[in-house]
């Protein structure tokens, strides 16, 4: 067997007369497209027969965990008082990035206990971020419907413990919720972030200890605990995928700094004159029928990409080692990044703090690992 | 562009972009209407191309994005993973070719894109790359883990 044995399979594949004609219909008409078959993608299964009289067999993707997390952050849960929430609220990650940089694993580890069976089934590691694909289900088939499983997991790497109280785990969560249309099906992810001198370089086993792991209805429901259980699976880093970059950009006594960009995040730094910062000039607000004095200036720098949308924080940072630690932006997509110094004391008529300083970056020098 | 440089385009270029499409969407109707989006794209372009080989890496970049933005739409987004080859124009003249055909439809899209371009079209891992947006090293570890899936699909007796 050989890949001409595709070519072949392949070769015989072509478009209908239908699809010719439809074509040149629409460009004599130059009108907006029409689907030329509006069934889409759930009702399209055919009965094949294979030439020489083999069977028939459907071939799905071998879709990892990432893939069924490409719409996560689109998934809400209402609260028994009406109100909407992400079915996550501290899920920030942009998985279609991260499932097209990821590994499937060509045979998931699994570990069952009496209650809960969870397989690690994808990896994305660029040596600083480690996020394991996760899948589970449990052994009793979810009769009482939860929606929710917290894996409040520690990692052990190189003998060394990570866990929540680490300071670069102030993202790190651990979790699963029901695949969509399921009962008893669950996805998630688990989540590491390496200080600097910590990073991966070659492959490394690492332990994953859940060792208690929580159900609920949903994020805000109150926790059944079922127990706990270890995984162990080594990870192969793709550093290449970590752009070291090293950007510094300078006017006017602003800095900019971006350190590094991959698929999860930009890490970036900032500072500004420091005369924004002795707080000697003051102004004036009124605030509950009295005026006050505050400080004039408060400044923090909002990153944008080239189209003007806001990367946003992802509310963690990075230690870069030697005292300094990196804020963490969604990576963006365009050549340029733009960063605004804000002054958070004063709103302009949109009321949107007022930019002191504005600074463009340019980025497309930089080959992109991604 | 006259309607025989439109018949003219399409008739050198028809099999490579529907191939490329229907090895992304596993299902004739998307293919068909990737092919059809790509191919009104290209007629109404004002491009011109220094030789076929840009040309067709332009349609094959095209047809590459049409079928992200597909994966991207919400019914894909929510139907993903029940997504089935379409079996009823495939022809297989021996149980070899249904086996490494199903072993490479079986591959995650980024992977078998990958195959289907090394492959079938022969580009190399720079024209690859430029195609897909993605580093060489991307595209060589797509490759190199796509063939270990194969193998352990089909066993040794898989040659790559």
């Amino acid at each position: 067997m050989n890949m001409n044995d595709y070519r072949k399979v392949t070769d015989r594949i072509e478009p209908s007369e239908r699809c010719r004609e439809e074509i040149f219909n629409m460009s004599k008409r130059r009108k907006n497209h029409i689907r030329l078959n509006k069934k889409g993608v759930a009702a399209i299964v055919a009965v094949a027969v294979a030439a020489c009289g083999g069977t028939a067999v459907f071939a799905a993707d071998k879709l990892g965990a990432f893939d069924k997390l490409r719409n996560i952050k689109e998934r809400t849960v209402t609260t028994d008082d009406g109100r909407e929430f992400p079915i996550n609220k501290f899920e920030h990650k942009d998985y279609d990035k991260i499932a097209d940089n990821a590994e499937i694993l060509s045979e998931p580890v699994t570990e069952n206990t009496e209650n809960i069976s969870i397989s690690i089934d994808s990896v994305y590691c660029d040596g600083r971020t480690i996020i394991l694909g996760i899948t589970g289900s449990l052994t009793d088939g979810n009769p009482e419907n939860y929606g929710f499983i917290n894996l409040a997991p520690e990692l052990e790497i190189n003998g060394r413990i990570y866990n929540y109280s680490h300071s670069c785990l102030s993202n790190a969560n651990g979790y699963m919720v029901l695949d969509e249309g399921a009962q008893n099906s669950f996805t998630g992810s688990i989540t590491l972030i390496l200080v600097e001198d910590e990073k991966l370089t070659e492959p490394t086993e690492i332990k994953v200890h859940m060792n208690d792991i929580c159900c609920a209805e949903n994020y805000f429901s109150d926790r059944v605990s079922i127990g706990g259980m270890t995984l162990t699976t080594t990870i192969t880093p793709e550093t290449s995928l970590m752009n070291n970059c090293n950007i510094v950009k300078s006017e006017d006594g602003f800095t900019a700094t971006i350190y590094d960009i991959s698929p999860t995040m930009m890490t970036v730094n900032y500072n500004y004159p420091i005369e924004y910062d002795l707080n000697e000039e003051k102004i004036e607000i009124e605030e509950s029928g009295r005026i006050i004095e505050i400080p004039k200036y408060a400044l923090f720098a909002m990153w944008y990409d080239a189209d003007g949308n806001r990367l946003k924080h992802l509310e963690m940072t990075v230690d870069m080692g030697n005292n300094i630690y990196a804020e963490c932006i969604e990576p963006p997509s365009t050549d340029t990044v733009i960063v605004k110094f804000c002054n958070l004391q004063q709103d302009d008529e949109n009321g949107m703090p007022v930019v002191i300083k504005e600074m463009t970056v340019d980025l497309s020098e930089i080959k992109s690992a991604e | 562009m006259s309607n025989d440089e439109m018949e003219l385009l399409y008739n050198k270029y028809k099999n490579s972009v529907y191939r490329l499409a229907f090895s992304y969407c596993k299902n004739t109707a998307d293919a068909e209407d990737i092919t059809q989006e790509t191919f009104i794209k290209r007629f109404t372009a004002d491009i011109k191309f220094s030789d076929e080989k840009s040309e067709m890496a332009w349609l094959m970049k095209v047809t590459v994005n049409k079928c992200k933005d597909l994966l991207k739409s919400i019914t894909y987004k929510y139907f993903y993973y029940a997504v089935s080859l379409e079996e009823a124009n495939l022809k297989y003249e021996s149980p070899e070719e249904s086996a490494v055909y199903h072993a490479v439809m079986e591959l995650s899209p980024k992977y078998r894109i990958a195959i289907h371009l090394y492959y079938y079209e022969g580009y190399s891992v720079a024209e690859i790359g430029k195609i897909l947006g993605k580093s060489e090293t991307a595209i060589q570890t797509r490759l190199y883990r796509a063939r270990n899936l194969l193998k352990k699909s089909l066993g040794e007796g898989m040659e790559l």
